[in-house]
């Protein structure tokens, strides 16, 4: 039996990439996509010298593989694409609070959670994106009058299985607790122009072809649309417009792609150094262009399609409340039947 | 030929370049079972499924109970052909209950009365006891029966059978063959059985067709085949023979194992002749010479067969040991020195094989 | 074929133990492979017993029965779908004679090859309100929205239609070797007893096939039941779909656990369902006798009719996608298309290899230990390692890293207390890990078929080796491999097309910076870049293209007494 331990474990330590042995590199869990996290990666390497190990995955399944190795994770960085999972990490004990001037100095307090558990690294606002042919810009206004009866068949959105969606659900329920936000998913769901399906693309494009005539969308898939290579994709996202909700309210329901250190990670000095890298002006920039989200940090611009929209006012409640809202706001979706 | 039974006429039959039947003509009339021998190759099955409707007819005509059912320009599918067809393996349903395998043909009546025709045709059989078990747990014999009371259920105009008894223990098989045979014959469906076995064919048939690279090498009663056969592959083929060549001297053909009449063969040529060991006959080695018949010759091989004796004899002057079967009056041993003779009858003279 | 073939010769096989047999490997190895294989499923089931009560109620109230309705429509729509193409296409192309059959015969295969949720984003992209065909109906007849009716792509019709197109060629692939191994005679009798062609299919061709239709029919729903991709994407509310957002979305494992139990149990329970009404039927060859195959020469409207039904699933299930992932990948193939993606293809290639090698070997060792001996632990052990195939990858993926994690965990705090020094994560995140996560989702592929050709070899094989003095190890090894090696060849080839297209498992359980074409494909599109992952998507169609072809021609050769007409 002995002999076979030894074997398996001289195997194992074989298979094992050399790269995650090797002296001091740093590895990162991502739920963000390689195309969209790898130039970042890449640029930290090169100014620092640092090796980075990536996997990406989809958040249940990756939260839940850094869950079971516990203390013996590689782990060192959690990158998420919403608040909502990184506070779920806070919660299950996955992450450790870092203090760092330079990340506070840049990310804005409501981005971050309040005892430096996680860091968010760049925003996307949910926003209204709409036809100016079938929508007079004078009906627009918050994400509650959605629930209006005139929008009846004519919203497009996607499953509620989306993160997004829930993150939204979520603020809904901050703002006008559970009763209230039901009542509001309820006209919702009634104004749905067809059953919830595709991501957010499709609805946009749906929105364009005339299926409906106002999507709820985050910012950067317009935004890819605007400043895509295909001739057909830009011409169809000029036709449309969008829309900031809540000026006048709380402000836009923005959330973050973010990311934490973990709580048994083997190279947290590294770890520190890569979210300090993350929110330098390099990489700030690369979160603009490369995927056309809004900077986490105020002074860093965002490409010329996001700047286009012009600015607005954003919700500014702290982000970590997502991620404890997140249950009851699924909850209440299946109650309400949005799928 | 009009009526009743089977007739086959002129069928002819190529796969690619090959021609594997070629003018076939046959008649079976009810009650009438006839057997188509040959060896493997010979074009037997395929003229079987021919007449089946499973292979199409491309030449000839086909027709059953005087109708016609393969010709030029009719081809009726085998599910309206009216045949009863059983294979040497039997081909039962596995996924069906004995009752439910003979009650497969009978498509236009009502349930109980299926079940009541698929009864009787078991109890024919005697294997309406099984009814309810599936083939998988039967006996060769018992599966045998079955597959014979499913073809027969349907009331077929003619039955066909392919090699069907040749599945079968040497022990059953003769006792199973009986029985089917005498059914058939008491339904008075004509019946076309294939047979490799010329044993089988002359025990169950009152006609045999032998066949031969795909034309009819010979047909009569399975006497008349065995008796008188036209050509030397018939003599060989229903029987055992020795060959022993010789060449016609006045009429005669002289062999190292005696003379034989030349049956009209010219003088001078070169023959076989083909003996049965049956038609061999042996006389005391010491008696006065019956003029100059027969030959001496060593017992080299001896089988008590029961009523019979098998002896291998070395005749003095052929080369090959001489196959005997002879009933002896008494005992004699490897070795002993005999004088042999031969029974003209059963003796045939065909020309010299070329081989 | 059948999960089961193997238990119907077992009695005939068992000696009757006379004194005392040594127990050896055939009694121990392959159990223990067995059930190590079962791990995961059996951490899945284990979560049924923590209690999960307030979302319960929750989801009895509000989602439940529409995930039950969803589910068993998609059951009945993708059951009755496959079976119907499949064996529809198998008949076809192993009985008669139409135009372009040899071509068919392989070309039906060829979906298998296409990764589901490339088919769903291509037709929902092709059929959907904003898409080019209903665009162009629009603008040619002067419609707006409402004007008219046009079936929704993303809906349950349309998962069924998906899946349906992918999932066909199981049922093809298993009936097809049936029908080119049953004797024909029984079918010829069949016609002379009065029964037309396709009533002697019906009657006696198909219910003598129903073992491996069955197989295959089962294979392709516990691959729908499975899929998470295509249903989320249409929109339809299933089981599946419903585990990953209790799971992820809750937060509450064990209440996704326990609905992805009642997935198993459902499962197992129609596979014993269907064995039980079987009752004493037998379903081997009577007859050891191969005659052609009829080969009926199919004419006029019969002979379109046919070659269409043929053509129909290999133009929807593969020509129309992969023309689309094609066009896709040409307009972007100087952005996708670099050295990395050469590496991509390299992992995808070799660890469906890998897999496919050890899949095969693991099903022999275990088909043949139950043909040995089929004890109750064993044959348990050898479904429930079954099983892993109709559980969702993500829930089967956490199945094994579960174990896998809490062993090295232990290994690491033994090695602490012992010897000071830390071992870390010995097995997590390695390739080994993944590998085992494969074959806990893909044995079933590979047991089915072997146990089923395994099946074809008769008992009196085993006997007549064995009585010449060969060991059983030897016997498997001499006799029953060559006899069966067109069965490993299937099963390897079934087993490395799924690792190529296989998703969930890989993403969770792959070492650092090691990626492979579905997970660059997948990403892709879940970014809702589809374009730029259609190049990924077509090289794993191009790669899986081979092995079907091969499948197929394994198949055609497989028929005893030589090929088909």
């Amino acid at each position: 039996m002995r002999i076979l331990i030894t074997a398996a474990s001289a195997a194992a330590v074989l298979f094992t990439t050399l790269a995650a042995v090797a002296a001091d590199p740093v590895n990162v869990y991502s739920y963000r996509k390689e195309e969209l996290i790898r130039p970042i990666l890449n640029a930290f390497t090169e100014e620092t010298g640092i090796e980075v190990n990536l996997i990406t995955g989809n958040a249940g399944e990756l939260h839940q593989r850094l869950k079971s190795e516990g203390k013996n994770t590689p782990a060192d960085v959690l990158v998420t694409v919403d608040a909502g999972n990184l506070s779920r990490a806070k919660e299950d004990g996955l992450l450790q609070p870092i203090k760092s001037e330079v990340l506070e100095k840049y990310i804005p307090e409501h981005l971050r959670d309040p005892e430096g558990y996680w860091f968010g690294l760049s925003k996307r606002a949910r926003v209204f994106v709409y036809s100016p042919d079938r929508v007079d810009p004078s009906e627009l206004s918050t994400y509650f009058d959605l629930a209006d009866e005139k929008w009846r068949n004519r919203l497009l959105i996607r499953s509620s299985t989306n993160i997004y969606n829930q993150s939204l659900i979520a603020a809904m329920i901050s703002e006008f607790g559970e009763e209230k936000t039901q009542e509001w998913a309820r006209g919702l769901v009634a104004n749905f122009a067809r059953r919830p399906q595709g991501g957010d693309s499709d609805q946009i494009h749906a929105v364009e072809a005339g299926e409906g005539d106002l999507a709820l969308v985050n910012t950067y898939y317009y935004g890819r649309m605007l400043a895509s290579d295909d001739a057909d994709e830009r011409a169809a996202a000029q036709k449309l417009r969008v829309f900031f909700p809540n000026q006048d309210g709380r402000g836009t329901h923005v959330n973050v792609s973010g990311a934490g250190v973990t709580a048994y990670a083997p190279h947290k000095e590294n770890a520190v150094k890569l979210l300090e890298f993350m929110v330098g002006e390099e990489a700030q920039e690369l979160f603009a262009n490369s995927n056309q989200e809004y900077p986490a940090r105020q002074d860093v611009a965002p490409s010329k399609e996001v700047a286009s929209w012009g600015t607005f006012k954003e919700d500014n409640l702290n982000l970590s409340v997502l991620g404890e809202l997140n249950k009851e706001a699924v909850m209440l979706a299946d109650r309400v039947g949005w799928r | 030929m009009s009526g009743a039974g089977l007739v086959v006429e002129r069928v002819s039959h190529r796969f690619g370049p090959r021609l594997v039947l070629d003018a076939v003509s046959l008649t079976v009339a009810p009650g009438e079972v006839v057997c188509l021998l040959g060896p493997s190759g010979s074009g037997k099955s395929t003229l079987l499924r021919i007449v089946a409707g499973l292979e199409s007819l491309q030449e000839g005509a086909i027709s059953i109970g005087g109708t016609l059912v393969a010709g030029p320009d009719v081809q009726v599918p085998p599910e309206r052909r009216g045949v009863g067809l059983m294979f040497q393996d039997f081909a039962l349903f596995p996924h069906l209950s004995v009752i439910q395998n003979v009650m497969f043909g009978l498509t236009d009546l009502a349930q109980a009365e299926r079940r009541e025709r698929a009864k009787t045709a078991l109890t024919r059989v005697a294997m309406d006891a099984f009814a309810d078990m599936y083939p998988h747990t039967l006996s060769g014999g018992e599966q045998q029966r079955v597959a014979l009371a499913r073809a027969l259920a349907p009331r077929p105009r003619v039955m066909l059978l392919d090699e069907p008894f040749s599945g079968l223990d040497t022990g059953t098989r003769d006792r199973v063959r009986r029985e089917a045979i005498k059914l058939l014959r008491e339904t008075g469906t004509p019946t076309l059985l294939v047979t490799h076995d010329p044993e089988e064919a002359m025990r169950t048939a009152s006609h045999i067709v032998l066949m031969r690279e795909g034309r009819i090498e010979q047909d009569g009663s399975p006497r008349d085949l065995y008796h008188h056969p036209r050509t030397a592959f018939c003599a060989k083929f229903l029987g055992e023979t020795n060959s022993v060549p010789g060449i016609v001297r006045g009429g005669i053909v002289e062999t190292s194992v005696g003379k034989v009449s030349a049956n009209g063969f010219a003088e001078g040529a070169a023959v076989d002749v083909l003996v049965r060991p049956e038609a061999i006959r042996l006389t005391a080695t010491d008696g006065v010479g019956q003029e100059n018949e027969g030959a001496d010759a060593t017992v080299v091989d001896l089988r008590e067969l029961g009523p019979a004796t098998l002896m291998e004899l070395g005749v003095d002057g052929v080369e090959r040991p001489v196959v005997a079967r002879v009933a002896l009056t008494e005992p004699l041993a490897e070795g002993s020195r005999v004088r042999v003779r031969l029974d003209r009858d059963r003796v045939f003279v065909f020309p010299r094989e070329t081989s | 074929m059948t999960t089961y073939s193997v238990l119907e010769t077992e009695e005939a096989l068992l000696p009757s133990p006379v004194g005392r047999r040594r127990r050896g490997f055939w009694d121990y190895v392959p159990f223990a492979v067995a059930a190590l294989v079962a791990v995961p499923v059996v951490v899945v089931l284990c979560h049924v017993f923590v209690p999960a009560g307030e979302v319960w109620t929750h989801l009895a109230e509000t989602v439940l029965g529409r995930y039950v309705t969803n589910t068993i429509w998609l059951f009945l729509g993708v059951g009755i779908g496959t079976a119907v193409i499949g064996v529809g296409t198998a008949w076809l192309c192993s009985m008669c004679r139409f135009p372009g059959r040899p071509v068919f015969e392989w070309a039906l295969l060829l979906p298998l090859a296409v990764p589901t949720y490339a088919i769903g984003f291509t037709y929902a992209g092709l059929f959907e309100y904003a898409g080019p065909v209903q665009s162009l109906l629009r603008s040619a007849f002067d419609w707006g929205r409402g004007d008219y009716w046009f079936p929704e792509p993303r809906s349950l019709g349309g998962a069924i239609a998906v899946m349906t197109l992918v999932l066909y060629p199981y049922v093809y692939l298993l009936s097809r070797a049936a029908f080119l191994s049953q004797s024909v005679c029984v079918l010829e009798v069949s016609r002379t007893l009065g029964r037309s062609p396709f009533r002697s299919f019906l009657t006696v061709a198909l219910p003598l096939a129903r073992p491996a239709i069955v197989g295959g029919v089962s294979l392709a729903l516990m691959e729908a039941l499975s899929d998470f991709g295509t249903v989320h994407y249409y929109g339809v509310d299933t089981f599946t779909t419903g585990i990953y957002r209790t799971w992820f979305g809750f937060g509450e494992p064990a209440a996704a656990a326990q609905l992805a139990a009642m997935l198993m149990v459902f499962v197992l329970a129609l596979i014993l369902l269907e064995r039980s009404s079987r009752g004493s039927r037998r379903f081997h060859h009577t007859s050891a006798r191969y005659r052609q195959l009829p080969g009926y020469a199919l004419t006029g409207v019969r002979k379109w009719l046919a070659v269409s039904a043929c053509l129909l699933p290999v133009l929807l299930g593969f020509l129309v996608p992969f023309g689309q992932l094609g066009a896709w990948t040409i307009a972007t193939a100087d952005k996708m298309l670099d050295a990395s993606f050469f590496a991509l293809a390299w992992n995808s290639v070799s660890l469906a290899t890998i897999t496919a090698v050890i899949a095969v070997c693991v099903a022999l060792l275990v088909a043949y230990a139950l043909r040995l001996r089929g004890t109750v632990p064993m044959r348990a052990a050898a479904r429930a390692a079954g099983l892993g195939y109709a559980v969702p990858g993500s829930v089967i993926a956490v199945g094994v890293l579960l174990p896998f994690a809490w062993l090295d965990n232990r290994v690491d705090a033994l090695a602490r207390d012992w010897l000071g020094v830390s071992t870390g994560l010995l097995l997590t995140g390695t390739i080994l890990a993944l590998v085992f996560a494969y074959l806990v989702r893909f044995l079933a592929v590979s047991l089915n078929t072997v146990e089923a050709s395994l099946g074809r070899v008769t008992p009196s094989m085993d006997g007549a080796a064995r009585s010449l003095g060969a060991s059983p190890g030897r016997v498997l090894f001499r006799v029953h491999m060559p006899m069966v090696a067109g069965g490993l060849m299937t099963a390897g080839l079934l087993v490395f097309v799924d690792v190529m297209k296989e998703l969930p498992a890989t993403l969770i359980m792959r070492p650092f910076d090691f990626n492979t074409l579905a997970v660059k494909a997948y990403e892709l599109a879940s970014d809702e870049r589809l374009a730029d992952s259609a190049s990924a998507a077509l090289a794993i169609v191009v790669v899986g293209i081979a092995p079907v072809v091969l499948l197929s021609r394994a198949i055609t050769r497989s028929r005893p007494g030589g090929e088909g007409p």
